[in-house]
């Protein structure tokens, strides 16, 4: 479950049970548990990163074959990996922006005896480095994609910032022999230098203040949850099993969940009333079989596909019931990770703000990354990030 | 010195330029990657463990490039290299050829599966046009047999005085679909029997014609020490493209004499239309599908009886005896036809010498290639 082998995507807590039925959602109790635990101040073997909303993701470190110094981005993972030694090799693979900042990156990191390899998301270069004063308090901003994070000018790190020719938060780091095969672990040992400013992001679950009555709502829902993965479980692996891209597979129902809930918070709707999304989820289905159907030539073809598009329907029809208790199960997880994410976003010493054409507005950060025995798994307020992120508009990517 | 590491992954390829310094392990394994990426060979370099400084590029990749290009292209300052197959013969499983036969099938297999889900297709627009061609709209494709790997050599001989390669000859046709097929296509059509799309595939590159040769039955390397050509073949093969027999031994015995600026152009030799016309006849041949992959396009033509008869009427003549920019250990000789322009030329391939020939000079073999017009790349003959 979540168990990455090289970072290239993180799950949502609520999506795990779309991706893997009753073990997925049986993993998302484990994680909750384990939060628990350390909201609790109890030991635990798992823990919290902050994510960044930086850009590009850099790849970097010793290359285990040939021992020397690279950067790239994810496709160093890719068959025909695009890894550069050289500021020759960014030209070739990169332009504009973007192959500026792997030359940054490839200048300054291979200065910091890196070992082995890891991952971080860049956050600024000298020239994206801006002072601003917003809502009366001197910063230094910068804003790698979406979100414009400030640092208060008089902020130990601030002063950092200012001083940096490039800002990185490294999250990752990596294990093995060679690029294909390699296993992505939790946090990276790097320091920064005075060049190179590496913002530390783990999160300090110790401040997190969780009274008595949270905790208990907090381990209502868990057990809540809990209960209706049992109850949900063997409906959730039938839909796994159906759930396929090619053959009949692709005009199932179970083939368009995932892509449903995203649709839905895209168009900044929660799952509140389970008819309603009953309703919606059908509608979407149909508005992509539609499109699915009028790409098929041939009668005989169409005749058969139509059929297993009206037999999901039917399906959805005769297990309405299992439908809704799925639905009301990923609204639960939804609401039990915001619960933790509101605490979470009060710890931030940083500013985070999104551009909007009135100014600058608060926001919270991107979100958290939560560890446990290898795995992860994302927590993030999707609502807020992909209206920010759909309705904002980029400087660049 | 052994250029005996021939990696096939960039992990290997990284393990394989340790021994170098910094600035040439970068750019070879720079090189390396781009000519996986764009040529999609699997194992385009190869390496000697005792030489720092320099890698050799498959000779499959020859025609492709000039090392001036290339040095330029990817800025190889450090880096020395040359082509040269290292100790991989031409017998790596990562060969163009297999590999594109490979992805070949693997996209007619899948639309056999899924004829109307083409979108994710590799190669779509190539599939489209089989349809179209041969008006397959109607019919169902049953399956495809990939053959590739057990082609029939072709050998070339004169036999009563006319070409012969293979089984192709003015007395048995040259309708050669079977044997040349690399992938078998077979469709049915409704109320008709089964029929059988023979594919032949096209990797661009120069490659040694059927099985000819030069040193024991054409050019023994006595006889052209001796400028005295007095084999059947030999003499066929002058004729054929009106070599001079004095001009012919003169380019290798002047390079093994240690000339390197022998150059004579002959563009009105005295070719004999006949037999010229029967050598391409016979090695082109008709009864297949021509599908030729270049930078990831495929072009693609049927090749029927009628097409042959007018791509075999050659003009344009002309011989290069030193190559074309003079001095080397080759002749070429370049021609026209209406449909498609050929090249040949007539060099020492092989990695050894030999007790009459130490310092691999003397010809071994003709090779050669041809583009179709519209074309700008010499495909191979790939026999």
């Amino acid at each position: 479950m979540s168990n990455i082998k090289q970072l290239k995507h993180l799950e949502h807590l609520e999506d795990e049970m779309l991706n893997y039925g009753v073990d997925g959602c049986k993993a998302a109790v484990s994680f909750l548990k384990e939060l628990r635990k350390m909201l609790g101040q109890q030991e635990s073997g798992g823990f919290m990163q902050t994510k960044w909303d930086g850009a590009p993701s850099i790849i970097c470190g010793i290359d285990p074959n040939s021992g020397m110094f690279f950067v790239g981005t994810k496709s160093v993972f890719a068959k025909s990996p695009k890894v550069c030694y050289t500021d020759v090799d960014v030209d070739m693979y990169y332009e504009g922006d973007l192959a500026e900042k792997m030359k940054f990156s490839l200048k300054y990191f291979s200065a910091l005896g890196i070992k082995g390899i890891v991952q971080g998301d860049l956050m600024f270069t000298d020239s994206t480095l801006k002072t601003e004063t917003i809502k009366g308090e001197r910063l230094y901003t910068f804003r790698p994609n979406t979100i414009t994070y400030g640092i208060p000018t008089d902020h130990p790190i601030g002063q950092a910032a200012g001083r940096a020719k490039i800002g990185v938060v490294f999250h990752t780091h990596y294990k093995g022999n060679d690029f294909q095969s390699m296993q992505a672990l939790a946090g990276a040992d790097v320091n920064g230098s005075t060049d190179a400013l590496v913002i530390k992001n783990d999160t300090p679950m110790n401040l997190v203040g969780f009274s008595n009555a949270e905790m208990k709502k907090f381990d209502d829902h868990v057990s809540k949850i809990e209960t209706m993965c049992r109850a949900c479980g063997p409906f959730l692996n039938e839909l796994v099993d159906e759930t396929g891209t090619t053959g009949d597979k692709k005009f199932h129902i179970a083939s368009y969940l995932k892509q449903f809930f995203n649709n839905e918070i895209k168009n900044a709707r929660a799952i509140g009333n389970v008819n309603d999304a009953m309703y919606n989820m059908l509608n979407f289905y149909g508005d992509k079989m539609e499109k699915e159907l009028a790409k098929i030539k041939t009668v005989a073809n169409l005749t058969k596909k139509r059929e297993l598009v009206y037999g999901s329907q039917l399906y959805v029809e005769k297990n309405s019931d299992k439908f809704k208790s799925m639905l009301s199960l990923y609204k639960e997880l939804q609401t039990v990770k915001q619960l933790v994410i509101d605490k979470l976003d009060h710890l931030e010493e940083f500013r985070t703000f999104v551009q909007t054409e009135k100014g600058y507005k608060v926001t919270t950060p991107e979100g958290y990354v939560l560890h446990k025995d290898g795995s992860m798994i994302k927590f993030v307020n999707r609502m807020e990030f992909a209206y920010n992120n759909f309705t904002l508009q980029k400087q660049w990517r | 010195m052994a250029y005996n590491l021939i990696p096939s992954t960039f992990s290997d390829a990284g393990a394989s330029v340790k021994h170098m310094d910094n600035a040439e392990a970068a750019e070879a394994l720079r090189l390396w990657n781009y000519l996986v990426n764009t040529y999609g060979m699997e194992n385009p370099l190869a390496f000697s463990s005792s030489n720092k400084k320099a890698v050799k590029i498959a000779r499959a990749l020859q025609t492709e490039f000039t090392k001036a290009e290339l040095k330029r292209k990817l800025k190889l300052n450090s880096l020395k290299f040359d082509f040269g197959d290292g100790s991989r013969g031409n017998r790596g499983t990562g060969n163009r050829g297999n590999l594109f036969e490979e992805h070949l099938e693997k996209s007619i297999n899948d639309w056999i599966e899924n004829p109307d889900d083409l979108a994710n297709n590799k190669y779509k627009d190539f599939i489209y046009g089989l349809v179209k061609h041969y008006h397959l709209e109607d019919c169902i494709a049953v399956r495809v047999i990939a053959e590739g790997a057990e082609n029939k050599p072709r050998p070339m001989r004169i036999v009563s005085g006319h070409w012969q390669i293979g089984t192709a000859s003015p007395s048995t046709g040259y309708d050669i679909g079977a044997t040349v097929t690399d992938l078998t296509l077979e469709s049915k059509c409704k109320g008709k029997p089964l029929h059988k799309y023979y594919l032949s595939l096209k990797m661009s590159g120069t490659t040694t014609l059927s099985n000819l040769g030069l040193k024991k039955e054409v050019f023994p390397v006595e006889q052209v020490k001796a400028s005295k050509i007095e084999t059947v073949a030999g003499k066929a093969l002058m004729k054929t493209f009106g070599l001079k027999e004095e001009l012919l031994c003169k380019t290798f015995n002047e390079y093994q004499a240690g000339n390197r600026s022998f150059k004579v152009v002959d563009s009105s030799p005295k070719y004999d239309k006949g037999l010229l016309k029967e050598l391409i006849k016979g090695s082109i041949g008709y009864g297949f599908h021509y599908v030729h992959l270049n930078k990831g396009k495929i072009k693609h033509l049927e090749i029927d009886e009628s097409f042959l008869n007018q791509a075999s009427n050659a003009s344009n003549v002309s011989i290069s005896y030193g190559g074309e920019t003079g001095g080397a250990k080759r002749v070429n000789i370049n021609l026209k036809t209406p449909l498609l322009d050929m090249s040949f030329n007539i060099r020492n391939t092989s990695d050894k010498g030999s007790a009459a020939d130490p310092d691999r000079v003397y010809p071994d073999k003709l090779q050669s290639g041809y583009k179709m017009k519209g074309e700008s790349i010499m495909t191979v003959f790939n026999d």
